[in-house]
């Protein structure tokens, strides 16, 4: 096989780059916000929780989003994805470490869900009961670390051996992964989130949080890049990828809006109470400033910004929609978790904000310290000349 | 702006002369080559026909961006005012119909309408548009009584320079042609008026 145009310097990040410095920046902010988490659970316990399982479901999205990415690549046999698909794999290695933060959210379901303690739930207690929760929690966390370990692990494999036959498995187990994948982050979602208001119920709920998930998973992917690229590092990466990428977060983000639009408009029109006090809840108080920012922000700004070719293939403005998303992600999460904690006013201080750096630093690091073990393109992938040909 | 895209419809135009050198390749990479040299000629003229896109080509051609993505947009918006009005009158207006005791000017409701319309009249334009800034539908061609031209469509690549090109030299776009790998150089087409 003769690969063009790699040099080493761009495939592997040199253990002295300013990179890991930010690396270290990212631990300490990671250490403040959870010694911040610390002190509010101290002084108040519910709210810390109800920000605690924010941050934690703003993380699993990023994790789950860079598991998607990786099996869409390998179940469609894409080619130009090839050289981002380190980038993708390496936030997959946040899911393990996903199973350790489920530990405060078991210790705190009583807190957190009122299923866990309300008499009046007792017909649906056979589902929502704190033992079958964890355990489907766990059983969740095992479907995707087996996905992980038949699809990411056997790619940095790939890396010492030339051998097709690993790629040939991971398109077989990536097509399986995405079926179980599917069913998994949708019944997650219901169960993390949805249950937080058991007595309301939407069956587009688990696909509401894997529409925002893969957008924000994108973002985070094109500012790793871009980051990266700014640093000197994967410069076969041309504006082509940066191109399609631009796309998929524009068509991703317009899929979320659809889908946050499905569940509107069919729960407005059947005007019932027991479905409609869901978006009730959200115009309490100055929740319903909340409820109108979120389709401005998270779809009208960033439809119109990305709508351009030439913003898709500028890696700032790329860069600079891609923090924005990011950041819409989490107040579409704080949309679904928060009016559960605070129905008469949207709680906005220091924790909220702490809860929010405190997740995106957490994925940093891993993303950083897998990245920087490993080679950035998948040297002996046998697709990868295609993908350092990529044009449009 | 607006006469800018007028000029810019081929059909608008006066007609033009036709007449003009061709040659014809066998491979991509050599007519990329000579459409280089060419260029340092001064020549602005240049047409290529190919049986497929080829990448790169667009570069040395120096070719604008296509208009289309502008008509599309600006379709699409017409399409989504056409859709809120025309929706507003006939709900609001014209026939009022109470619907669940939902307002008669119910955005919700109107919201798939108004994404259909928009992409029906963008969808449209877009095709229209690609058609106009084309030059379709064309009827005739200098190329129709070529053969070797007309290899084009299936195996081979044509490189055709307007004698009405001000910096047209015969003498010296042979010149180049001849050191390239190209071959039937030949005058297609007659004068127009």
């Amino acid at each position: 096989m003769n690969i063009t145009n790699i040099s080493e310097a761009h495939v592997y990040i040199n253990p002295e780059d300013r990179i890991h410095k930010l690396k270290t920046i990212a631990l300490v902010l990671f250490v403040l916000t959870s010694a911040h988490f610390v002190i509010s659970f101290l002084a108040s316990p519910k709210h810390a929780l109800f920000n605690y399982l924010l941050s934690f479901s703003n993380t699993m999205s990023l994790a789950l989003a860079g598991l998607f990415w990786t099996l869409v690549h390998h179940a469609t046999k894409a080619h130009w994805s090839v050289v981002i698909r380190r980038i993708s794999e390496s936030f997959t290695f946040v899911i393990p470490f996903g199973l350790l933060l489920t530990i405060p959210l078991f210790l705190g379901l009583d807190v957190l869900y009122t299923w866990s303690h309300d008499h009046h739930l007792q017909h649906k207690a056979l589902y929502l009961n704190d033992v079958f929760f964890i355990l489907r929690t766990i059983f969740y966390f095992s479907i995707w670390l087996l996905i992980y370990f038949k699809v990411v692990k056997p790619s940095y494999k790939q890396d010492q051996v030339e051998d097709l036959s690993i790629t040939q498995n991971m398109w077989k187990w990536s097509c399986i992964g995405l079926v179980l994948f599917g069913f998994t982050i949708s019944f997650a979602a219901i169960d993390w989130l949805m249950t937080l208001d058991p007595h309301w119920f939407s069956t587009i709920f688990g696909v509401y949080y894997f529409a925002g998930s893969i957008v924000a998973g994108l973002a985070a992917m094109i500012l790793i890049i871009s980051l990266l690229k700014k640093h000197g590092y994967l410069q076969v990466l041309n504006e082509n990828h940066l191109h399609d990428l631009g796309k998929l977060l524009f068509g991703m983000n317009v899929f979320w809006a659809y889908i946050a639009f499905s569940q509107y408009l069919l729960i407005w029109y059947g005007n019932i109470p027991e479905e409609t006090i869901f978006f009730h809840k959200r115009t309490v108080g100055s929740w319903n400033e909340a409820s109108l920012f979120l389709p401005l922000g998270h779809f009208l700004i960033p439809f119109m910004v990305l709508l351009s070719r030439s913003a898709k293939r500028n890696i700032t403005i790329l860069s600079l929609a891609s923090i924005w998303l990011l950041l819409m992600h989490y107040v579409d999460l704080y949309w679904l978790i928060m009016p559960n904690f605070s129905p008469e006013k949207a709680p906005l201080g220091l924790l909220e904000v702490c809860g929010w750096v405190w997740s995106l630093s957490l994925v940093f690091i891993i993303v950083i310290k897998i990245l920087g073990k490993h080679p950035l393109i998948p040297l002996k992938d046998p697709q990868l000349q295609v993908s350092l040909e990529h044009h449009q | 702006m607006f006469k800018k895209i007028l000029s810019k419809i081929p059909f608008l135009q006066k007609k033009k002369t036709y007449k003009g050198l061709a040659c014809q390749f066998g491979e991509p990479t050599h007519l990329l080559e000579s459409v280089k040299d060419l260029k340092e000629l001064g020549l602005s003229n240049i047409e290529v026909y190919t049986p497929y896109p080829v990448h790169g080509l667009e570069k040395v051609l120096d070719l604008p961006r296509s208009q289309v993505p502008w008509i599309s947009l600006i379709a699409g918006l017409i399409g989504f005012v056409v859709a809120v009005a025309m929706q507003w009158w006939m709900s609001a207006v014209s026939y009022k119909i109470n619907v669940g005791g939902k307002p008669l000017f119910s955005g919700p409701a109107f919201v798939p309408i108004m994404f259909e319309v928009t992409v029906l009249f963008a969808a449209l334009a877009t095709f229209v548009g690609l058609w106009v800034f084309c030059g379709l539908p064309k009827f005739a061609s200098p190329f129709e009584n070529d053969e070797r031209a007309l290899r084009s469509t299936n195996d081979e690549f044509t490189l055709y320079v307007c004698t009405s090109d001000p910096q047209f030299d015969e003498s010296k776009i042979r010149n180049v042609l001849s050191s390239k790998k190209c071959f039937n150089i030949r005058y297609l087409g007659e004068e127009g008026e």
